[in-house]
């Protein structure tokens, strides 16, 4: 199996890098095949810039910027998250994954105006995070933002018989 | 009113720009002082990085790179953000915004000794409004659980007034929108800013 690990955190040590630890050592002990993106350490730029934004819908050249990140989820069979919840939802540098790298003809096809999913061969999901704020505080007063924002995400452009498992 | 515009578009002749005009509009016509941060042309950078996550909790020292800032939100009174909805959620320069800026000791404050809840900062802003556009539709934006609009709505409410107004309107369904469905929502924002800038809700909780 060949799993991608998205890891959200900048600091060494946290309880978030010891959940990224957890989340990459298991399949690897099971001699899956693991990619594992960093985005702090590889510096991922976060923000969609304005270019980007002017070809997001030109299938061409949408990607030119972040290729290889659009072409990494696409090889993955597996996703794993490891990802601190701040102020209800996922960091910025996450979110600003997705802004950039789920464009048309790469998470998912743009045919006759429809989205399709075009992440069918991921058949497992996971997240593990953390959040500040009591478990009752966010389901009770905030529903839980952060995970239906990683996972129905990624879940729309997956396998239908997919696997979702949240830790947190 | 003193009211601060956060503003959170890359292409300044997006249609999320035209919705920004009608609300600066929509408050010159009253007496209401008006600030605007565009995150993009300020290039601010939203990523929380590691010297920032090591001073975080220290109240004297979490601050210093984000001044202004939180200068321009202790001088408001309505946060007013314009922005468009990607992914379901905030644009990432929004969302590291919330995550640079609203810090421990201004925004929110944490337990003493560790024990108890989390107390809010921010109950000098009484208007809270939150003005975005979709691609997807109402209802699929409904089912994701609109994470963007209730980070806001909710969550950020919570740090906020007890007595805060909430606005909200939407442009769902974007990439198929027409001159028509354009211009009809931007007569909505102008009803929905009316009754955003009526007085603050009155509390029923004491």
């Amino acid at each position: 199996m060949r799993a991608l690990v998205l890891f959200a955190h900048a600091v060494t040590g946290s309880v978030s890098s010891a959940l990224h630890d957890s989340v990459f050592r298991r399949p690897a002990e099971r001699g899956w095949s693991m990619n594992d993106c960093d985005l702090h350490a590889e510096g991922f730029g976060a923000v969609l810039a304005a270019a980007e934004r002017g070809s997001y819908h030109d299938e061409k050249l949408n990607c030119a910027t972040v290729k290889e990140c659009v072409l990494r989820p696409r090889a993955a069979e597996i996703l794993a998250l490891a990802l601190p919840v701040w102020i209800f939802g996922s960091s910025a540098i996450l979110k600003g994954f997705f802004d950039r790298t789920c464009v048309p003809s790469g998470a998912f096809k743009l045919l006759d105006g429809k989205v399709k999913p075009n992440l069918t061969q991921i058949c497992k999901l996971a997240a593990a995070t953390t959040y500040g704020w009591g478990y009752a505080h966010q389901s009770l007063w905030d529903r839980r933002p952060a995970p239906p924002s990683c996972e129905a995400d990624r879940a729309f452009c997956c396998q239908p018989e997919k696997r979702i498992v949240l830790h947190s | 009113m003193r009211a601060l515009i956060v503003y959170c578009h890359p292409d300044p002749s997006s249609f999320t720009a035209s919705v920004r005009d009608v609300v600066l509009k929509k408050l010159s016509d009253t007496e209401a002082e008006v600030r605007v941060l565009d995150l993009y042309a300020v290039g601010f950078d939203p990523v929380l990085g590691t010297s920032e996550l090591a001073e975080y909790l220290d109240v004297s020292k979490n601050s210093e790179r984000v001044e202004t800032h939180i200068a321009d939100i202790k001088w408001c009174n309505s946060l007013i953000f314009v922005y468009p909805t990607w992914w379901y959620g905030l644009p990432a320069a929004l969302k590291g915004w919330l995550d640079r800026v609203m810090l421990p000791g201004f925004a929110f404050h944490m337990p003493e000794n560790g024990a108890g809840a989390i107390k809010p900062g921010l109950q000098h802003i009484v208007r809270l409004g939150v003005f975005t556009t979709c691609g997807a539709s109402r209802l699929l934006t409904w089912y994701v659980g609109s994470p963007g609009k209730r980070t806001l709505t909710r969550g950020l409410r919570q740090l906020c007034s007890r007595r805060v107004r909430i606005a909200f309107a939407a442009h769902y369904c974007m990439d198929t929108s027409t001159r028509e469905s354009r211009e009809k929502h931007l007569t909505r924002v102008e009803t929905t800013m009316d009754r955003f800038m009526l007085p603050p809700r009155l509390s029923l909780r004491f």
